[in-house]
């Protein structure tokens, strides 16, 4: 039947009905972008909001451990014509720009702050405690499509005078950054010096880097430049470790007590893995050695012995309490350091007529105990592991921000405390691959890296890889006797890791362990 | 009364209060709000409200919208703040002026066709003397004074349809022939659909006025559905709307421009889609108890004023001012069904279908575009957008609803 029975209050009530359900769903669409989108639309990297905010803040500074300033304000002049024009307050320029101070290689730690070209480095990192902000306010887009609850916006932003943001004391001691800066020079690759009790990053370098405050005419040219400027190299550079990687393979051997000081290996100057034929450097036959005059010597073959007898499964572990495969807590971003997995049971003794899988596990083996194949490590998580042997078996959580102070007052409003990390192998363990790796520094490959009447633990490390001449590596710490920094080199295609890495160690540590004296 | 205008006091303060010294100010800004305070006061007792003359809900509702109207004016564009005032006070005397001289809303209903006739001559004129706003052929100017009649127009449409549909009468309900299969609709209803097609497409075409073409229709199909109470007209309405937006979409630029923007405005977001992902950010960087008034930065928004208010307002008032608002639109809208319902005859059924609908589909309309739940209109915010015909004509709307359920309760 047709609806003309019904009475004209029944239709205006139906009617009525219509307009309250699209009135509930517009209540429920508006709670959906304010709840769920909410987020992603607050830190939207084009809502202008974002650059209004910052502008009306007094960004703040931030310095180094000695209090020297590394990055500032420009003072701007306010132009007093300033005439509002409607509708484009935000997109003003302010003019307020950053100033960096320091050592030009500091750009990758404290990054740069930049209207057209974004935030890098600690600028990005402790963005909100430079505007002096709670941490949720300027969450990268998307992130956290969580229930967002309250303002995204600051208040108080317009008051009267500019509001200031807190400042960022870091762990970085200039001059020994620039010591570093220096004794890299103009070759591609990073020296990090850590304190191995606390954690703290003294000094990271990594080259090519480039002039923050020339950010607008370098720009076209880093973009393209091939060898990565923008890298910092010292903890997102991935480099096979080489023989660096010994440390990790020797710690190994002591901790589980499956080589004992005085368990002899023969070299021959090589080794058959499965018809494949790995070398010592230059091919040397080193005879008959133990594990101390092995890591000396770095002797492949009786590594791959070594290796060979600790299994592939315990390997791993040990690489993964040192680190590999697992994520670095840091202030700034760190790629994960790799060690590969095995598909059984590490090939112990080298069975004939194995499968594949037991084949390739044997070969994946002997490239890792020798830090080749697919492994590959951060200069900064080599430093950790140097620290870690340096600290009584104690790796300490690194950090580069160790305050952060109120502007203006100076107030300390936030300070780091040190953190273990992770404990690889024992205090008993710790010493003995201590003393092999003072012994590499005085008697073996390390020794450009010792120093007169101070004792230098060190390891180096040559790393082949396909783009060319091999990875120079030095990893070390020193005075032996009570460790106060750890230093990680790496150059790039460098070569010899005992020739070319082993004397920026020593130029650096001479200048962290000799300045007060 | 005093429930509505402490907000707007309050409001009007705060944002004195925080407007930063080098923004333009405006002579006298802190005067605003007093005096619209008193102007609301000398209404609700000149138009008797204190004897039960105005009706009781929806007053101070409008008072306190139009109140937020000039807040949201005075913060966004402070240069225009005295201007929304005097509007503002134009409309309440108009308010206060229906209710005195409008004894009998009946009255209106005597001159159905003269409002028929205005509506079309206004829009007649409007279309062959017109000036272009925005891209929208809208606007009458005589000298510096110009208005919208459409604004107008939609009231006049409204009285119009109205007494039409109550003097066909229930005769018209009784089923008739059949034509082919289908059964064929009264000619009684043909008339005004056509009409009505025809005035919201040459709105369409001719003004380029997308949000208006649609209002006129919605309301239209709500007052016919009331009048005829047959589904099957407002499923036929409803496809010829459907029908109406695909081929306007295919021939009409600025059609297309708006739907293309609804889908993915973040495919043009510097050009095209700018206004309405603005209006998104400054939703999401309110959260849901805002900025607080005059602490967000809703002026980067074009047209903020204006279309725009509602995302302003949920900036600074965040979730919860924004669902308020909703709220009182509902509430609004509510009351205007219920003084339907209580009218003393059909016409004034009709008649207040017909203005609830409009006050209802235009805060529909808009603040759904605004949300990007529907797509972008041209149609202001009853009482809170900037603008002195919108206001006008939307107190005019509030003075014969008022009327409606005067008389309503006195018959009872
Ligand atoms: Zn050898």
């Amino acid at each position: 039947m047709y609806d003309t029975g019904t009475r004209i209050q029944t239709r205006i009530r139906r009617l009525f009905s219509v307009f309250m359900w699209a009135f509930i769903g517009l209540a429920i669409g508006l709670a959906y972008i304010v709840g769920w989108r909410g987020d992603y639309l607050a830190t939207h990297v084009r809502n202008p909001r974002q650059i209004a905010i910052e502008k009306s803040i007094e960004r703040g500074g931030i310095y180094a451990a000695n209090g020297e300033a590394l990055a500032g304000n420009r003072p701007f002049q306010k132009p007093h014509d300033v005439q509002r024009p409607h509708g484009d307050a935000a997109r003003r320029d302010e003019g307020s720009a950053r100033v960096y101070f320091g050592p030009t290689s500091l750009v990758h730690i404290v990054g740069y702050n930049h209207d057209r070209y974004g935030k890098t480095g600690v600028e990005l990192a402790f963005n909100h405690q430079l505007l002096g902000l709670p941490r949720g306010f300027l969450r990268t887009p998307g992130l956290i499509p969580g229930l967002g609850f309250g303002s995204r916006q600051p208040q108080g932003v317009k008051q009267r005078g500019k509001p200031r943001g807190n400042d960022i004391i870091l762990t970085i001691d200039p001059q020994l950054q620039a010591v570093a800066e220096a004794a890299l020079g103009h070759r591609n690759g990073a020296v990090v010096v850590l304190d191995p009790a606390t954690g703290a990053v003294l000094a990271s370098a990594s080259y090519p880097a480039f002039d923050a405050n020339r950010l607008d005419v370098v720009w076209p040219d880093i973009i393209q430049d091939p060898s990565s400027p923008f890298i910092n190299r010292a903890t997102s550079g991935l480099y096979p470790p080489g023989s660096v990687f010994k440390i990790i393979v020797a710690s190994a051997a002591i901790e589980t007590g499956l080589i004992g000081p005085n368990d002899i290996f023969v070299c021959s100057g090589s080794i058959d893995v499965n018809g494949r034929k790995i070398s010592c450097p230059g091919g040397r036959a080193h005879g008959r050695v133990n594990l101390a005059s092995a890591l000396a010597l770095s002797c492949n073959v009786a590594f791959i012995q070594v290796a060979r007898k600790i299994g592939g499964k315990t390997l791993s572990d040990f690489a993964r309490r040192f680190g590999f495969n697992r994520e670095i807590p840091f202030d700034l971003h760190v790629n994960e350091s790799r060690f590969p997995a095995f598909r059984g049971e590490g090939s112990a003794g080298g069975s004939a007529g194995a499968g594949d899988g037991a084949r390739d596990d044997e070969n994946l083996l002997a490239e890792a105990a020798i830090g080749q194949g697919t492994v590959l490590a951060t200069p900064l998580h080599m430093a950790m592991i140097a620290s870690a042997i340096a600290n009584r078996g104690v790796m300490m959580r690194p950090y580069v921000v160790s305050q952060v102070r109120r502007g203006g007052s100076g107030e300390t409003l936030w300070r780091y405390v040190p953190a273990r990390l992770a404990r690889p192998v024992s205090v008993s363990t710790a010493a003995k691959v201590k003393d092999l790796l003072v012994a590499a520094v005085e008697s073996g490959t390390g020794w450009r890296a010792g120093l007169d009447g101070m004792s230098v633990a060190g390891k180096t490390g040559t790393a082949q890889n396909p783009k060319g001449a091999p990875h120079a590596w030095f990893v070390g710490f020193a005075p032996a006797a009570n460790p106060r920094v750890a230093i990680s080199v790496i150059v790039e295609n460098g070569g010899a890791g005992g020739s070319v890495a082993a004397p920026i160690a020593r130029r650096v540590l001479d200048f962290a362990l000799r300045r007060e004296e | 009364m005093g429930f509505a205008l402490l907000p707007v006091i309050l409001g009007g303060t705060i944002v004195e209060l925080v407007s930063r010294p080098e923004e333009t100010r405006v002579p006298m800004g802190w005067a605003l709000w007093p005096l619209y305070a008193l102007s609301s006061f000398a209404a609700f007792y000149l138009g008797g409200g204190n004897k039960g003359r105005l009706e009781p809900v929806i007053f101070p509702v409008v008072v306190f919208l139009t109140g937020f109207g000039i807040i949201e004016t005075y913060r966004l564009r402070p240069d225009l703040a005295w201007r929304q005032f005097a509007w503002a006070v134009i409309g309440l005397a108009l308010l206060v002026l229906a209710s005195i001289l409008l004894g009998d809303y009946g009255d209106l209903q005597r001159y159905e066709y003269l409002w028929g006739v205005l509506s079309v001559a206004l829009l007649a004129l409007t279309i062959a003397f017109g000036k272009s706003v925005g891209g929208a052929r809208a606007w009458l100017g005589f000298g510096r004074f110009s208005f919208e009649p459409s604004e107008f127009v939609k009231i006049f449409i409204i009285i119009f349809l109205a007494a039409y549909f109550s003097d066909a009468g229930t005769a018209l309900m009784v089923p008739t022939r059949r034509l082919w299969w289908i059964r064929a609709p009264e000619l009684a209803y043909v008339g005004p659909l056509i009409l009505m097609c025809g005035l919201s497409f040459s709105l369409l075409i001719l003004q380029k006025d997308l949000g208006a073409a649609f209002l006129f229709f919605g309301v239209f199909l709500a007052m016919l559905y009331v009048a005829s109470g047959r589904p099957s007209y407002i499923i036929f309405g409803l496809l010829l709307l459907i029908l109406g937006g695909v081929v306007s979409y295919h021939l009409f630029d600025h059609v297309r421009v708006r739907v293309d923007m609804w889908i993915n405005p973040w495919s043009d977001v510097d050009g095209r889609g700018y206004q309405i992902v603005q209006a998104l950010f400054a939703l999401g960087s309110g959260g849901i108890f805002g900025s607080g008034l005059g602490l967000g930065h809703p002026s980067v928004i074009p047209a903020v004023e204006t279309d725009f208010v509602f995302a302003s307002l949920c900036e600074e008032l965040g979730l919860a001012g924004g669902a308020a608002i909703i709220l009182l639109y509902l509430v609004l809208t509510y009351r205007g069904f219920k003084i339907a319902l209580g009218a003393r005859d059909e016409f004034g059924s009709l008649l207040a279908t017909g203005l609830a609908s409009l006050l209802g589909i235009q805060a529909l309309t808009i603040m759904g575009g605004v949300l990007k739940l529907v797509p972008l209109t041209g149609v202001t915010m009853p009482f809170l957008s900037y603008g002195g015909s919108s206001l006008i004509s939307n107190f005019l709307a509030t003075g014969l609803l008022s009327s409606v359920a005067r008389q309503g309760r006195a018959d009872a």
